[in-house]
């Protein structure tokens, strides 16, 4: 809490510091957040940081003292303590370690890795016991002021939504709940209702015995495959439903082929939750408990293209449920799935996709000569996030349970029963679900890391026939996302990759082309380049790059585009690749095939890691009987993995990336496919507003109303918060919220502040408390400041307080990527200010626009538990949301970040009865009685904005007030979300010039601003601005959304900045302004 | 009501003995002596087509009061009444797999299959409309799925059936298997209520198929 005539004398004085101005940094000192925990790797970087343990292996903590030299000659206290919520570290910062041996005390020296790496824990040390949920959560702190609090220049892994660590239980066995199944048909009538035909009624259910007691329950559909029955899937049933899931697995109408196939899994999944609800089913256990907004679709072979023939139906539009939506289906998993279809039919689309490939699979056997046996084709076609798994010596009917012909062929075997396809299919399946349906974090490591560094803990070690791979893919897109360097689709000359820039080798016998092998079998052939790929079937598009190298140093290098060249960003380096099918080279070693992986920056400096750090390389291919199909696996390496020990490298420049292949790089002759190289991130970011009479879109998308009065906390993320003060208004709303059934008084935001990075922001009116119209004021560490006059003032560390485009208002810039919007209007009636919030690309879940907690109906709280389902009395849902769940975010004096006139503090606008309970009048304190208006009156002043959300916000909060500024609020809220753009300036040297690059992108989307009219009429201008002087020939954008200007600049430090102004003529865009960035010249 | 006679003429062939030349030398292998289940079947490429079945067993008219979609061919009909079947098949023609199968044809006609029949050497089906097999022949053709054959398709697997001399069964033969007509409500019920008994009567392995059927109706 900041009061302003107690602790800050500058409250009347006005700073009028210079143009974009760095504000000072805050005199504290701050906890770093950073990785930790991890495990020692044998070779460079030496160290792996990692998010999941198995129960059965022990924890390491490491530090590099390179990259954080402030801890050499330290001695510290190695915590690891149970995790924490932000909020919970706030109000208890108090380190309590639950090792054994309690807190580990270490003095860090210089000059590696290897040296600060540290066993925390032994094997079975830590609990992995989650009850239903994958892992138990731990964070950890390097207490270096040992005061056994976090604060000061202590290091933390963790203190957000996201703990330092999980511990996980064996995946592979049951969980604790006890499961019952039942089965049963369907009655005839409700086939018919739902297009179900007459033979394929039958259902195997399974789910929680104890489900009475429990809130609403994701939904696991199963659709077998020809041959199958709806009965064999029991393995997967009671596993899933164990861990608290409800898995339908139902007769499968897989004899006409794959569509007929879809149409029983589409129906089946509508009848059921229809039926469900009805009672029905179970004799009515499960009513009340099918949470139709989570769906997986599970499918086998036939079965496995139809679910993904499903998604397309419900993509394209020509099957519409009754009962769910295409955004309910969380996650769709093939096992072995045929492609009968092809592309545009057995499209995954922008579902988050999983495939599963036996490589010994007889029957869906992958072969070159049937197009519609190669597994991959599916994967390959879906654009959401993907991933695959491929394991070896299996075959087509170890998946179900039900034994009979295997289906199976080829050496090494891991059957004949189907006990270790099992433990495999199991292990990863919970994970994976968990990942797409409960956005479980831990899961990931499940899906991503080397199978020979990470694996379900029931899957025996010991078994050389075990081999497994994993291919993912990130699909998020737009800025501080996914970043696609080369993915082959675009620009086909093999000197250019698809984001355009340079590509050099001297690597032998490249070709890009098709993932298609282009005969009838697997033999290898000089004319068949792409032996062995089956990614890309008839009318497929994905491509990618295959060449090989043999007894000498090889290399394959991208250059990477000036844009894309700041890899602090992103997290991680992702690529796909594959060994060759029976390529001589491939043939001469038999095993893992390892290269280096090395970055460069602009001043040559390199850094390499090799890709068999992790725990293995690229596996070598099935060698079964008139198989080899090439098995794609991905290599994720941290970025910052490439800083330890001193590399020198300057990550913020990054100009190539290459593949150096060869003895001197691991194996000595090889033929590889690669593709889709890309800068990635595990974290998701979201979008979020609150606007008018607070209508709050959560950061996952729910819409809701939320009516407190006082000051809660907005958002949270680690040391990133924002704070909204609501303030009731005598009105009522007009018609109930459809996601609360509520229809109660009403409140407005008419404040806003924030923490960005060490400094404190608020947006407030004015604290003498009398209504000033002339505008809301800005502090900034408590110091009033005129952003007219200012302009932006820069926090550091990439945080930034700027004038909104609009002309009023303030954006506000984190340094975790999250971008803030406040738009304020003036309510005469109501002598008030009051604002609408837009958060564009935040990672941050928590707070009263967070994230819904896993089968809850409100955000999450503060200790991250659930407020659970929506209860059914409304007198029930109003306490739940009006006083449970806001008192629970109401922000205290202690954690305020507002500031204050004497006298008052958070107390002062917190009206904890406010909104009271439905029926009874709505008379606010200081606030006129509002004159509603009619709904269709109110429609129609809305009339003119283009989203349905926004104009229905409008609509309601004239409706409530009749006061028309709302309209004028929207309408700008509206601008924002479609207009706004932001523009980032990177610098390239070199050899005598310095290439300055404004990149201009949608605030909302992160889409280059390209275009422009007919005529040729440029989007708009980038101006720079070097040294605190503007470059006077503005530059126009190219296609790219770039403004690209060289200049000559004498050795020593520099500064620049761009603004863009757009051709208001060529299309409606919103002005936005650079940081001023530093940086050297050599 | 079902004749159960037939049961011991398994062995005896209903078609001439132009036929033989015709059918796969796999098929003819394991005809007499179906497949255990763990035996590996034919390669879909080894298997040639077209294939005449080996025998009738079981022919009768079905009727339903609500008719049902027939999606075993494109076009997708509406039939309200058909023919239930059982053929007497070489299993290694009939091993369920996900990758494409020969398709079954009666006539003018797909059959759709409601058994695997590779255990037994029986495959159940129904086909629409009241088909005389006395004068269409049955036949499988060429590996395909059944939702994508259409008409044409049909007419060029005949032709091609014809071609291989694959005649229709004698009338005698079709005489002596055919039964009174079955109605039903719909297909649930004549599946749950009739076909299952057969299914366990010429395929017992596939019990399970008919215990599917006849499983209780959720209901309140």
């Amino acid at each position: 809490m900041n009061t302003t005539s107690a602790i800050r004398p500058r409250t009347a004085s006005i700073v009028l510091a210079a143009l974009a101005a760095l504000w000072a940094p805050a005199s504290w000192a701050a906890v770093t957040k950073t990785e930790l925990a991890g495990r020692s790797l044998t070779q460079y970087p030496f160290f792996e940081y990692v998010k999941a343990f198995n129960q059965n292996t022990g924890v390491q903590v490491a530090i590099d003292p390179t990259r954080f030299p402030a801890i050499v000659g330290q001695t510290c206290d190695i915590y690891v303590v149970a995790a924490k919520t932000t909020t919970q570290w706030n109000t208890n910062p108090a380190l309590t370690d639950i090792t054994l041996g309690g807190a580990m005390t270490v003095t860090f020296s210089a000059p590696t890795i290897q040296v600060n790496t540290y066993a925390v824990t032994v094997p079975s040390e830590l609990s992995g016991n989650a009850g239903t949920d994958l892992g138990v959560g731990y964070d950890v702190v390097l207490d270096c002021n040992q005061d056994g609090v976090l604060n000061g220049n202590d290091y933390i892994d963790g203190r957000n939504n996201e703990s330092g660590f999980y511990v996980v239980h064996d995946t592979t066995a049951p969980g604790p709940l006890p499961v019952t199944r039942v089965t049963y048909t369907l009655s005839p009538p409700v086939g018919s209702t739902y297009g179900i035909p007459g033979g394929f009624l039958a259902e195997d259910l399974f789910y929680p015995t104890g489900i009475a007691t429990m809130g609403t329950l994701p939904l696991i559909v199963i659709s077998h495959g020809n041959g199958h029955s709806y009965n064999w899937y029991a393995h997967i049933g009671y596993h899933l439903a164990s861990y608290g899931y409800i898995v339908m697995s139902h007769a499968n109408n897989t004899g006409p082929g794959p569509f007929n196939a879809s149409t029983t899994t589409l129906g089946h999944t509508d009848a059921f939750i229809d039926q469900a609800a009805a009672g029905v089913i179970a004799g009515g256990a499960l009513v009340g408990h099918v949470d139709a907004g989570r769906i997986v679709w599970i499918g086998h072979s036939r079965g496995g293209e139809g679910v993904a023939i499903s998604y397309d139906r419900l993509f394209d539009a020509t099957y519409v449920p009754v009962n769910y939506v295409k955004a309910n289906v969380k996650l769709i998993s093939s096992m072995l799935p045929t492609d009968f279809n092809g592309p545009g039919i057995a499209d995954p689309h922008d579902a988050n996709y999983h495939l599963w490939t036996a490589s010994g699979d007889e029957d869906v056997n992958g072969s070159a000569a049937c197009n519609l046996c190669q597994t991959y084709h599916l994967h390959d076609r879906a654009i959401g996030h993907r991933q695959s798994t491929t394991i070896q010596g299996t075959g087509h009917t170890w998946f179900h349970d039900n034994g009979g012909y295997p289906w199976a062929v080829g050496p090494c075997s891991i059957g004949p029963t189907d006990a270790l396809t099992h433990q495999i299919q199991l292990g990863h399946l919970l994970p994976l679900v968990k990942r797409y349906v409960d956005d479980n974090i831990p899961s990931i490591d499940f899906l991503t890391r080397q199978y020979e560094s990470f694996r379900p803990i029931g899957v025996p070690t010991g078994n050389a026939c075990i081999v497994v791979s994993h291919e993912y893919l990130d699909a998020s897109v737009g800025a501080q996302k996914t970043v696609v360097i080369d993915d082959y689709q675009t620009q086909f000359a093999t000197n250019v990759s698809s984001s355009g820039a340079a590509v050099t080798f001297n690597v032998t016998n490249l070709t890009e082309g098709l993932l298609d092998d282009n005969n009838s079998d697997f033999v290898w052939t000089p004319t068949d380049p792409f032996n062995g790929a089956t990614q890309a079937g008839p009318g497929d598009t994905s491509r990618g790059v295959v060449f090989d190298w043999n007894g000498a140093n090889r290399f394959y290098e991208w250059a990477v585009p000036i844009a894309e060249q700041d890899f602090t960003d992103n997290l991680l380096l992702s690529f796909r690749g594959a060994q060759g099918t029976r390529h001589p080279y491939t043939l001469a070693v038999l095993g893992d095939l390892t290269f280096d992986v090395t970055l460069r920056d602009a001043a040559s400096v390199t850094s390499s890691i090799n890709i068999g750090a992790f725990g293995g390389g690229l596996e070598q291919p099935y060698q079964r009987d008139g198989g080899w199909h090439n098995e794609m696996e991905t290599i994720r390496i941290r970025l910052t993995d490439f800083l330890n020990n001193g590399s020198g490298i300057d990550l913020s420049n990054i100009v190539a990336i290459r593949l150096d292949v060869g003895p001197a790089h691991g194996s000595p002759e090889g033929r590889i496919v690669i593709d889709d190289l890309m800068l990635t991130n595990d974290r998701a970011v979201y979008d979020g507003g609150t606007n008018g009479d607070p209508h709050i879109t959560t950061v996952d998308g729910t819409y809701y109303d939320f009516q407190g009065a006082g000051e809660f906390t907005l958002l949270q993320d680690g040391a990133m918060e924002v704070q909204v003060r609501q303030t009731a208004i005598s009105g009522t709303s007009p018609v109930a919220n459809a996601h609360t059934g509520l229809s109660s008084c009403v409140s407005v935001n008419t404040a806003v502040a924030a923490r960005v990075g060490g400094h404190t922001v608020s947006y407030q009116p004015d604290l003498s408390g009398l209504p000033n119209p002339s505008g809301l004021q800005l502090r900034i560490d408590g110091v009033l400041t005129d952003i007219n006059a200012l302009q932006s003032v820069n926090l550091g560390s990439g945080g930034r307080v700027a004038k909104s485009p609009l002309g009023a208002g303030i954006d506000i810039d984190f340094p975790n990527g999250t971008s803030l919007s406040a738009i304020p209007q003036w309510w005469s009636g109501q002598n008030k200010w009051y604002l609408n919030l837009s958060v564009f690309k935040t990672p941050a879940t928590e707070g009263i626009m967070g994230a819904l907690s896993p089968g809850g109906w409100l955000p999450a709280l503060p200790d991250g538990s659930s407020m659970g389902p929506r209860p059914a009395p409304t007198v029930q849902r109003h306490i739940d949301l009006n006083r449970t769940f806001a008192d629970a975010w109401r922000i205290t004096n202690a954690t305020s970040l507002f500031d204050y006139a004497a006298g008052t503090s958070t107390a002062s606008f917190t009206d904890k009865k406010w909104p009271p309970e439905p029926g009874e009048p709505c008379i606010a304190p200081d606030s006129p009685r509002v004159t509603p208006i009619r709904w269709e009156v109110a429609a129609h002043e809305c009339r003119d904005l283009l989203d349905g959300g926004l104009r229905h916000s409008c609509t309601f909060d004239v409706a409530a007030t009749g006061e028309l500024s709302f309209v004028k609020a929207y309408q700008l809220s509206e601008k924002i979300d479609r207009e706004a753009t932001q523009t980032e300036v990177r610098i390239a040297q070199n050899p005598g010039s310095v290439t300055l690059v404004a990149l201009v992108r949608m605030k909302k989307s992160g889409e280059p601003v390209t275009g422009g009219t007919a005529a040729g009429l440029a989007v708009g201008q980038v101006r720079f601005t070097v040294d605190g002087k503007d470059i006077e020939v503005p530059v126009g954008l190219d296609a790219d959304g770039q403004a690209t200007w060289k200049v000559e600049l004498r050795a020593g430090a520099h500064t620049v900045s761009a603004r863009f102004a757009p051709n208001s003529d060529a299309r409606p865009l919103l002005p936005s302004g650079s940081a001023e960035t530093a940086f050297v010249v050599r | 009501m079902l004749k159960h006679e037939h049961r011991e003429r398994t062995g005896k062939r209903g078609r001439g003995a132009g036929i033989l030349p015709h059918l796969l030398a796999i098929g003819l292998l394991s005809f007499a002596l179906p497949a255990p289940a763990a035996e590996a079947p034919p390669r879909i490429a080894d298997i040639v087509t077209p294939a005449a079945v080996a025998d009738v067993v079981h022919i009768q008219p079905f009727t339903l009061q609500e008719g049902y979609v027939f999606d075993w061919r494109q076009e997708r009909p509406r039939v309200a009444s058909g023919t239930l079947a059982v053929f007497k098949v070489a299993p290694a023609l009939v091993y369920p797999r996900d990758a494409a199968e020969p398709v079954l044809y009666a006539g003018n006609q797909t059959a759709q299959r409601l058994n695997h029949g590779y255990e037994s050497g029986y495959v159940v089906v129904l086909i629409p409309g009241d088909v005389d097999l006395s004068t269409e022949p049955v036949w499988f053709g060429a590996a395909d799925l059944p939702e994508w054959v259409d008409a044409d398709t049909i007419r060029a697997e005949r032709a091609k059936a014809q071609q291989a001399g694959i005649a229709p069964f004698d009338k005698g033969r079709v005489r002596s298997v055919t039964h009174d007509r079955v109605q039903s409500s719909d297909l649930a019920t004549l599946l749950r209520d009739h076909v299952a008994e057969i299914v366990i009567r010429y395929a017992p392995q596939e019990r399970a198929l008919a215990d599917m059927w006849q499983l209780p109706i959720a209901q309140r």
